[in-house]
């Protein structure tokens, strides 16, 4: 630092020819000349100026010292500030990829000026970059470095020469990042900032990577969920059963991709086998139940089909019970016949609703005889009988139908169920159960399905519509 | 829904409120079938304040059953509500559970 005293406004007459100091030395050697020409100064007078003149060379000297430190902190935080820049700059072709990675750490070996940074997974070298043919000596000397401080976010090892880092971050493996200099070139504590911005950059893409990979698992899963979703849900056939007398609708429409409801039709001698069922419980689970549950009843149908509807719900519950029971849920379940001849049907309803029977005019809920599938073995089910004829019709339907919400959250209800059954009990089948499901969703307005909703109609006209 | 348990020294009573559906079953599963225990074997599920359960509830009710009987208890509905009592009865499930009606303060 170069002093430079300031001229004074008031100078002395008696020294306006003296020469003019230009530096502080020649300040200081004028002062002590002057003192020194002084005719009243005693001698003990000049040593004490000298003394005066070496404290202040001294200050000067100090002061000079502190300008040279505080101009190269300024360089070295303005250097930092420029990486800090460059770091932030860092444009990424993908962030959650290994590529990213590899940049970053590229990128932290020309930001940190190092010999070589090193990117450790759990104890494996993820990423290098710089001088690699001593890779497995650094790597050495990193794992090291961590066991003896495994708690630390940061430390130094090798006399400073290295600096190694604990990214904070959350995924399945550990991470360390390792920076290496020369040995006569050791870190110093203004790298710190940096190399912890360094770490930060590099945890914030790692993290990236992992939750990457996270959501590609998952994705796979959905779509593995779904794929399973779409083939549970087509054992339920569109092909219903080819009948001369009988008039026949069926619909089951899962709430989701997938659900619990199904019904299965099969082929008696002069005789249609029929079931409605909804299994207990919501998404895949169920769905993968329901499999089960059309699988048994289609096998009951074909193996059992001339057996009574009480023989054929026994074989269903044989079949289904233990796994019903260890899955700790039950099916609703309405299984019967209806003779094509005479329009006679036969059922048992277990726990299932609604099922109505229009006679007449008027609409009769079908009553459970006995609990759900799964709950109670071989109980000896009550089987209601009725024909079918004229306009007369069996509705069955599954509580999707009959829980369906409007936008006041009031359910559409048994009431409204069984008023729609009797006005529309004369029309066609498929119409009756157009009209249901139209009925019904006009009546949520847009309100979502929270559960399946599955109808079968039956009607006995005689003769083929 | 709102579960509320009361653990008294000689029983265990648990209050719902609300719509008890597929939504709330995995929560009553994790929150009341630990109160039975094998000192505790009997559960009062007051259903005084449910507006609606559907098939997955039911289950829950039921599964809750099986596991009271497994250890020689059982679950006892108790106020059933209008809504709940006849779906019981259409799904006939209702014989399955000990029903009690009572008053609201001697719960």
């Amino acid at each position: 630092m170069t002093f430079i005293p300031q001229p004074s406004r008031l100078g002395h007459p008696e020294h306006a020819d003296a020469p003019q100091p230009v530096s502080a030395d020649e300040a200081i050697e004028l002062l002590l000349t002057l003192a020194s020409r002084n005719p009243h100064s005693r001698p003990r007078s000049s040593a004490a100026a000298h003394r005066a003149a070496a404290l202040v060379r001294d200050t000067i000297g100090g002061l000079e010292s502190l300008q040279v430190a505080l101009t190269e902190a300024l360089v070295a935080s303005q250097d930092r500030l420029l990486a800090m820049k460059a770091l932030a700059k860092v444009n990424f072709r993908g962030l959650a990829s290994d590529e990213a990675i590899s940049q970053l750490v590229e990128k932290a070996l020309v930001l940190t000026d190092t010999s070589a940074v090193l990117l450790l997974e759990a104890n494996r070298v993820a990423a290098a970059a710089g001088e690699t043919s001593e890779l497995e000596t650094w790597a050495e000397v990193a794992r090291q470095g961590i066991a003896r401080a495994p708690d630390e976010l940061l430390r130094t090892v090798a006399g400073d020469s290295a600096i190694i880092g604990t990214l904070d971050i959350d995924t399945t493996s550990t991470w360390h990042v390792a920076y290496f200099r020369p040995v006569d070139r050791p870190f110093a504590t203004t790298d710190i900032p940096l190399v912890e911005a360094i770490n930060s950059a590099l945890g914030v893409v790692l993290a990236f990577n992992e939750l990457h990979r996270r959501e590609q698992a998952r994705a796979t899963v959905a779509r593995e969920h779904e794929l399973a979703s779409v083939l549970a849900q087509s054992v339920i056939t569109d092909e219903l059963p080819a009948s001369e007398t009988l008039d026949i609708f069926a619909r089951a429409t899962p709430a989701a991709l997938t659900g619990g409801d199904f019904y299965v039709f099969g082929q008696a001698n002069d005789a249609i086998w029929f079931t409605v069922g909804d299994v207990a419980g919501k998404g895949l689970p169920a769905a993968m139940l329901m499999t089960r549950a059309v699988t048994v009843c289609r096998n009951t149908f074909l193996a059992h089909r001339n057996e009574s509807v009480i023989d054929a719900f026994t074989h269903i519950e044989d079949e289904l019970f233990d796994y019903l029971d260890d899955a700790g849920v039950f099916i609703t379940l309405t299984v019967g016949t209806v003779e094509e001849g005479s329009g006679a049907v036969s059922l048992v309803n277990a726990g299932h609703s609604p099922v109505v029977y229009v006679h007449d005019g008027l609409a009769h809920p079908v009553p459970a005889s006995l609990p759900p599938m799964g709950i109670v073995r071989r109980r000896v089910p009550g089987i209601s009988t009725f024909t079918l004829s004229g306009e007369d019709c069996l509705i069955m339907g599954s509580d999707g139908l009959v829980e369906q919400a409007d936008p006041k959250d009031v359910m559409f209800g048994y009431d409204r169920f069984n008023a729609l059954c009797q006005n529309t009990h004369a029309l066609p089948a498929s119409r009756i159960g157009n009209t249901v499901f139209e009925a019904v969703a006009a009546f949520a307005a847009g309100t979502q399905a929270s559960d399946d909703s599955t109808l079968v109609v039956l009607k006995h006209p005689g003769v083929a519509s | 829904m709102i579960i509320r348990t009361e653990l008294e020294p000689s029983r265990r009573v648990v209050h719902l409120v609300g719509r008890f559906d597929a939504h709330e079953a995995p929560v009553f599963r994790d929150v009341v079938h630990p109160l039975l225990t094998a000192e505790f074997t009997v559960l009062h599920i007051d259903l005084a304040q449910v507006a609606f359960v559907d098939s997955t509830a039911l289950s829950e009710l039921v599964r809750l059953q099986k596991a009271a009987r497994a250890v020689n208890g059982e679950v006892i509905l108790v106020d059933v509500s209008d809504p709940v009592r006849v779906i019981l009865e259409i799904t006939e499930l209702a014989p399955l559970f000990t029903i009690e009606q009572t008053s609201a303060e001697s719960l």
